[in-house]
């Protein structure tokens, strides 16, 4: 009798201790559901194969990146100096402006997988302000993510070379 | 004559309280992510043009707290020759600027349905710093169209269609 109330008592802790490791995973968030959300444009630094690094972006950049839940996302970054255009048509920019502005932006879209074990982020780039990234798979390797902060390496720029960039999450 | 009375009493209350459909209601109903179906240049004579040629394409996305993005393309614009993009000739960045825009910021949708739009910052810099209005013409909880002052001139027509 002792032994069966022992059993039946033992079997409700025997469960706890089996559901228990699946609660502490669920705290630690995938990279996937930290990257989820929307980020504000820090910084992007190129770095040169010498080492030296230049910033592309100039003083007080902006962009954001939105990454849903379901894979797709957004990304775009540009300069804060560009030249408004005197025609305030977008359609006709003088030479000087579409030059300073298609080296001043990017912007880009698609859908996006995280790699957990090597903390990579590919992106499947359906549709750019730059043609040339259209159809193309990019990479990004996480080097720091917490709640608020994202820093990241991209391997090949646009321009060509690789990039540090930061971010941080949109309050 | 009492049942009557009771039915018209129910029907007038969940016609009260139904929502039109029609119409997007508060910024809860745009939270997601929407392709582009079309999007449509009026001219001011009546003509319409595909802004992003025959094959235009984009995506915009709604977060719930009130932030969203925007990226609509012509994926037909020529690649950049020198495939670097500081590197586009006068001819390839004009034909970039052309062919594509994308802006975020913060959005609300207002008392008369409309949505706001505050640009923090946009590939086109004209807009970048601006509050924009855009005008919802129908929405169907899947389907949203909106009219707004287009960057080219004229109006644009814009159809987007939510994404599961």
């Amino acid at each position: 009798m002792n032994r069966r109330s022992v059993l039946t008592k033992s079997v409700p802790i025997v469960l706890a201790a089996a559901l228990l490791p699946s609660s502490v995973v669920a705290q630690q968030k995938s990279i996937k559901d930290q990257l989820v959300g929307t980020w504000i444009f820090v910084s992007a630094q190129d770095v040169k194969p010498d080492g030296s690094k230049v910033d592309p972006w100039g003083p007080n950049p902006k962009g954001a990146a939105m990454y849903d839940a379901n894979g797709r996302f957004t990304f775009m970054i540009m300069r804060s100096d560009l030249p408004k255009f005197a025609s305030n048509n977008r359609g006709q920019a003088t030479g000087e402006e579409g030059k300073a502005v298609a080296q001043g932006m990017i912007a880009f879209y698609g859908t996006y997988t995280v790699n957990e074990s090597d903390k990579t982020v590919t992106t499947r780039i359906e549709g750019s302000s730059y043609p040339n990234l259209i159809g193309a798979e990019q990479k990004r390797v996480i080097t720091s993510l917490t709640a608020d902060e994202l820093r990241y390496t991209n391997p090949t720029t646009s321009t060509g070379t690789k990039a540090e960039a930061v971010w941080r999450r949109a309050k | 004559m009492n049942k009557i009375i009771a039915f018209s009493t129910v029907a007038l209350g969940i016609g009260l309280a139904w929502p039109d459909p029609a119409i997007a209601q508060t910024a809860k109903d745009l939270v997601g992510t929407w392709t582009n179906v079309a999007n449509v240049n009026i001219r001011q004579d009546g003509t319409r043009v595909n802004v992003f040629g025959p094959n235009g394409k984009g995506l915009a996305i709604f977060d719930s707290n009130g932030r969203f993005a925007i990226v609509n393309v012509n994926p037909d614009t020529p690649k950049f020759a020198a495939n670097n993009r500081a590197q586009g000739t006068p001819t390839e960045n004009k034909a970039a600027m052309e062919g594509g825009i994308a802006l975020f910021g913060t959005y609300t949708v207002g008392p008369d349905k409309g949505i706001t739009m505050k640009v923090e910052g946009s590939t086109y810099p004209n807009w970048t710093g601006t509050e924009q209005k855009r005008t919802v013409v129908s929405f169907t909880g899947d389907e949203l169209k909106w009219t707004l002052p287009a960057s080219i001139g004229g109006t644009a027509e814009v159809t987007w269609k939510r994404i599961k």
